[in-house]
């Protein structure tokens, strides 16, 4: 699965804190926990399957819950236009 | 553990010294003469073009990324183009501007248009549909038919212009009529009706429009469903119980304002408070964390209000604290505007 980060993002830093900014719509998202350390993968190109395994191994979980993890996320930041998958 | 909200994450980070919006008052000079204004003396030097950009950097760097920039009157600079786009590529992602409208030239026109997706609204003022009435109080020749062509040319290319009608005792009785002059251009219009008041000139200009005969005048001028809604809601907060700790107003955690000099104040009503000034070595956060006032103001909660306490209007009122402590030199005292539109809004809806 191929993706890409939506070019009209602007990311900021509050604090330390990730913040992006989607400069079309006006909105602002930040992320919790998991949701930076899968954000940052993206963020680098990792592929998603890769991504899982690295949370794999940075956070005790089993594969099968990292897995969904990184699902559950992806599916959140592609349906609020974040990040467009393609099925290859 | 449950996940933060974004809301939540913002206000922690406010808390912390880290606000993530600014209102900065590029200057202080203005062409119009709008007599509410409570900007009128204007006989200081404003912060230089590179002052101003080393201001904006540090808000920036300190986690600001929406600039509301207001003035006095932005396009007097003739350096704004260059400031607006030094903020653009340094960090600040959105900017609200707030403009008269009477000096936007198609150079300023276009640059807006060409940054649509980063101003994210242009404010512009009209006090009447009336040329006459209009220009003569803005103090400018031509103002009205300005103003509504550049709002329309914006809006024709993308961008949210927003028309303030900013009610005083003059053109109380003819808001109806200029909000539908206005809006059947295609414009959206919001109700200015609080003012900031600063001082006795002020004070005496203002003396027929912050009176519970106004508000109440005003209330009877408003379109059926408005009236409705803010009966609505003045019944809710009656049926409750006092929120005894509920904060005052929202966000001054998360905004600072600016003025022309550089001073900072927790917002733009708050005309006598001088957290320090933002060009200090000092880090934005350290200035706002180590003033006192801004503990105090920021931390005020409406059971602190100790003449609002008794009040049937308690859970009702956003009570404007700048306003209050620009007239008392703190903050125990009354936001009279607050009252008297309280009370009318009670007597019409009882």
């Amino acid at each position: 699965m191929s993706y890409s980060i939506n070019s009209d993002l602007s990311f900021k830093d509050i604090g330390g804190e990730l913040f992006i900014y989607n400069r079309k719509n006006s909105t602002i998202y930040s992320f919790n926990g998991t949701g930076v350390f899968i954000w940052n993968g993206l963020r680098e190109n990792v592929p998603v399957d890769h991504i899982a395994c690295r949370l794999c191994e940075e956070y005790d979980v089993t594969a099968a819950e990292a897995q969904t993890d990184v699902s559950e996320f992806v599916k959140k930041i592609s349906d609020n236009g974040l990040v467009s998958f393609a099925m290859e | 553990m449950a996940s933060e909200t974004i809301s939540n994450k913002l206000d922690r980070l406010g808390r912390q010294g880290y606000p993530q919006s600014a209102s900065v008052e590029v200057t202080a000079r203005c062409n119009a003469q709008c007599e509410y204004c409570y900007l009128k003396d204007v006989s200081f030097k404003e912060l230089s073009t590179q002052e101003l950009c080393a201001a904006i950097l540090k808000l920036s760097d300190n986690g600001v990324y929406h600039l509301h920039c207001t003035g006095g009157e932005p396009f007097l600079r003739p350096d704004i183009l260059t400031v607006l786009s030094f903020a653009m590529e340094n960090g600040i992602l959105a900017c609200t501007l707030f403009t008269n409208g009477t000096l936007l030239s198609q150079e300023h026109l276009d640059f807006l248009t060409q940054h649509k997706d980063f101003f994210r609204t242009v404010q512009m003022s009209v006090f009447s549909h009336d040329p006459m009435i209009n220009d003569s109080y803005f103090g400018v020749k031509g103002a009205l038919e300005t103003v509504v062509k550049n709002a329309l040319f914006l809006q024709e290319n993308g961008l949210r212009a927003i028309i303030a009608l900013t009610i005083c005792d003059f053109n109380l009785e003819t808001m109806e009529e200029t909000r539908r002059f206005l809006e059947s251009r295609g414009l959206s219009v919001a109700l200015a009706y609080f003012k900031t008041v600063t001082g006795p000139r002020l004070r005496r200009v203002l003396a027929q429009s912050n009176t519970y005969d106004f508000f109440k005048r005003y209330l009877l001028n408003l379109r059926p469903e408005e009236i409705e809604r803010d009966k609505q809601r003045m019944k809710e907060s009656l049926a409750k119980p006092p929120q005894l700790d509920a904060e005052m107003c929202f966000g001054r955690w998360n905004a600072v304002f600016m003025n022309a000099q550089g001073d900072l104040a927790p917002c733009i009503s708050f005309r006598n408070v001088n957290l320090g000034n933002v060009l200090e070595e000092r880090s934005l956060r350290d200035i706002l964390q180590q003033a006192p006032d801004y503990h105090s103001i920021c931390s005020i909660r409406k059971r602190d209000m100790k003449k609002c306490v008794q009040c049937k209007f308690y859970n009702f009122c956003i009570i404007c604290l700048g306003n209050i402590h620009t007239e008392n030199n703190s903050l125990c005292g009354l936001d009279d505007q607050m009252c008297n539109y309280a009370q009318a809004l009670f007597d019409l809806t009882y």
